[in-house]
């Protein structure tokens, strides 16, 4: 025990870092792995049970296993590469999609000690990586030589380039209540009851991210880059077996990251009334993941004028506004800051 | 995260690839968006020698990197002027090539 | 000891991105079908990223990577698209021929001529690159050069503006 004990103190920190971090990925990746099949068997039931119907039953008790059948039917499948596809970009675009993602999850603070690399620039990391989703559904469209792929490519570009401001808009306010872009220092900041989490401060803002969550993850009412009754599958018609696994893999993990944001900008992340920890951390955003869920199988599919008005129309000047008024707020009342424990950068 | 702890030549060479490579895909390309494409290399470039030379010399830090900031404004801003032009070229003339877009010689 | 360790290994990191930049811009310059130059003009904007975090900037890099890959390529792949230049080879033709030539020798020439001069006479430099917080940044955009900030977004409002006049579809009927 000894001998364990002395060897791990004379490692050089350069390579605990770098031990650190491929432990970290291997978590996330398992995470992953656990959140996709849990969504896939939790998004089936729900919506059973919104259409008044049992959802799979068969496989396992109550169905259970019904996820872990369809994944390995995915990975055995053989990949097929259509013979009028560009073949390098075909098969770039599904990785593009993936990669990105695990480095999404290394800035959220789980708990206090357990955060995969505590950037000071949380925020904008996650913003950044975002966008590559973005090229990915392009070079998907494009690649696949499919008219319903390349509209379902412009309209996913369309709607997720738009989603995007009213995000960065509603984080902004947070960022400056806070005085920080770290997601450490924001949930930090916040307490352990609900009145004291950021959503009671940045309603407006809430309900704005609420909108952009669904518009940057693709997810009903605004899923029409992969319109299913309409396009046939949009960008991902092309594709099966692995590549569209990845692309599902994808998708589920971007929501799980939106969710796990929104709990830790407004909801106080790891903070709850009695013990601080990942568990508060792992309710809150599996309600609001719940919450996407349930939200899909209830409102019809939005049109896309419709969903864009709503952007450009609605969600961007209600963004701008409310980050006037935090602006506003944060010179004149320092006082109600201060009630409610915001050092800030008032 | 590793500094690298090198001359300021070694950036500067980075940024001098870039220019020589957007002059040659600039003088090179038929299509007005592939020289868009050259022209985004060459404001890369630019950016590059101007965020190290303020960051490896006693010149002012802040001031290199927010006229890093600005060039890159600058660039999305002549992407999207370029873009509106290309719409309004294709419109008159049918085509993007440049070697179609003659009116002086008809 | 591992001063020297991180020392190779930013070396190593620097080269890697020299020849993501180089491969890339090569690709983007080369490349008849466009889409595939898009994709190396992509992959060098990630060479220049990594450069921007060995210059201990993390800002810059995760700036360039919203603007540069979140905004304009994406503006470029609707270039691509609107105006219906990738199909038949536009850049098909003498591959070596007279042309090739002189832009190649017009691409040489500021790189033959500007790559001596700052290894022979080197600016005086410190050894690793300052490190600047997003606050002085901040500070600084606010503070001193804050007539740079707004004239900024006044070029970008301008643009904004010029480009959905310039593109409108104006039927008078």
């Amino acid at each position: 025990m000894q001998e364990i004990c002395t060897f791990f103190e004379n490692i050089p920190p350069l390579a605990l870092d770098v031990l650190w971090l491929v432990a970290v990925l291997i978590l996330v990746i398992a995470y992953i792995t656990v959140c996709a099949l849990l969504l896939v068997y939790l998004e089936r039931k729900v919506a059973g049970f919104v259409q008044r119907r049992p959802g799979p039953y068969e496989v396992g008790p109550y169905g259970i296993l019904q996820s872990a059948c369809d994944a390995v039917k995915l990975v055995v499948k053989q990949i097929i590469k259509p013979a009028h596809v560009d073949p390098g970009l075909y098969f770039l675009a599904p990785i593009l999609s993936f990669f990105p993602v695990l480095l999404l999850f290394l800035p959220l603070p789980f708990s206090r000690l357990l955060t995969g690399m505590n950037v000071n620039l949380g925020i904008l990391l996650v913003l950044a990586f975002s966008g590559i989703n973005v090229i990915a559904v392009l070079l998907a469209g494009v690649s696949s030589n499919n008219k319903f792929g390349l509209l379902g490519a412009a309209r996913g570009v369309s709607q997720s380039v738009a989603y995007e401001i009213p995000l960065l808009l509603s984080t902004l306010a947070i960022a400056m209540m806070t005085g920080s872009l770290s997601f450490t220092e924001i949930v930090e900041g916040q307490g352990g009851w609900p009145w004291q989490w950021n959503i009671i401060l940045q309603p407006v803002a809430f309900v704005i991210f609420i909108f952009s969550m669904f518009g940057e993850t693709n997810r009903l009412p605004f899923d029409l880059p992969e319109g299913e009754s309409e396009l046939t599958g949009g960008f991902h018609t092309e594709y099966s077996g692995m590549g569209f696994g990845l692309f599902f893999l994808a998708e589920y993990a971007n929501m799980v990251v939106v969710c796990s944001i929104a709990t830790a900008l407004f909801l106080g992340g790891y903070k709850g009334p009695f013990l601080d920890g990942p568990w508060w951390f792992l309710a809150k955003s599996w309600t609001l993941l719940f919450f996407m869920l349930w939200v899909r199988f209830t409102y019809p599919r939005i049109r896309f004028d419709q969903m864009l008005n709503l952007n450009w129309k609605w969600l961007l000047p209600l963004g701008v506004l409310n980050l006037l008024a935090t602006a506003f707020a944060m010179k004149f009342f320092p006082v109600v800051a201060n009630f409610f424990g915001f050092g800030g950068a008032a | 995260m590793p500094a690298l702890p090198a001359p300021l030549a070694l950036y500067h060479f980075a940024a001098i690839v870039l220019l020589g490579m957007g002059i040659f895909g600039l003088t090179r390309r038929k299509t007005l968006v592939g020289m868009l494409i050259s022209v985004e290399l060459m404001l890369n470039g630019a950016a590059l020698s101007i965020a190290a030379s303020a960051g490896l010399t006693p010149a002012s830090t802040v001031l290199g990197q927010s006229a890093t900031l600005l060039v890159m404004g600058l660039a999305a801003a002549e992407a999207t002027l370029v873009l509106a032009m290309i719409i309004v070229v294709y419109r008159r003339f049918g085509s993007t090539r440049t070697a179609d877009l003659t009116t002086l010689q008809e | 000891m591992t001063d020297t360790i991180m020392e190779y290994l930013a070396y190593a990191a620097y080269g890697v991105y020299l020849l993501i930049i180089i491969g890339g811009s090569a690709v983007a310059v080369l490349e008849k079908n466009l889409v595939r130059a898009f994709i190396g003009l992509i992959a060098t904007l990630f060479g220049v990223a990594g450069m921007y975090l060995l210059l201990q900037s993390p800002f810059l890099a995760f700036m360039q990577l919203l603007i540069y890959i979140g905004a304009v390529a994406v503006l470029i792949f609707f270039a691509i698209m609107l105006a219906d230049s990738r199909s038949d080879g536009d850049e098909a033709g003498l591959v070596f021929g007279k042309k090739f030539i002189r832009a190649a020798l017009a691409g040489l020439l500021p790189i033959l001529l500007l790559t001596p001069p700052i290894f022979v006479h080197p600016a005086s430099t410190e050894l690793l690159p300052d490190v600047v917080t997003v606050a002085e940044i901040g500070k600084g955009l606010m503070g001193e050069y804050v007539l740079a900030f707004e004239l900024i977004s006044i070029i970008l409002l301008v643009a904004m503006a010029g480009g959905v006049f310039l593109a409108m579809d104006r039927r008078k009927k």
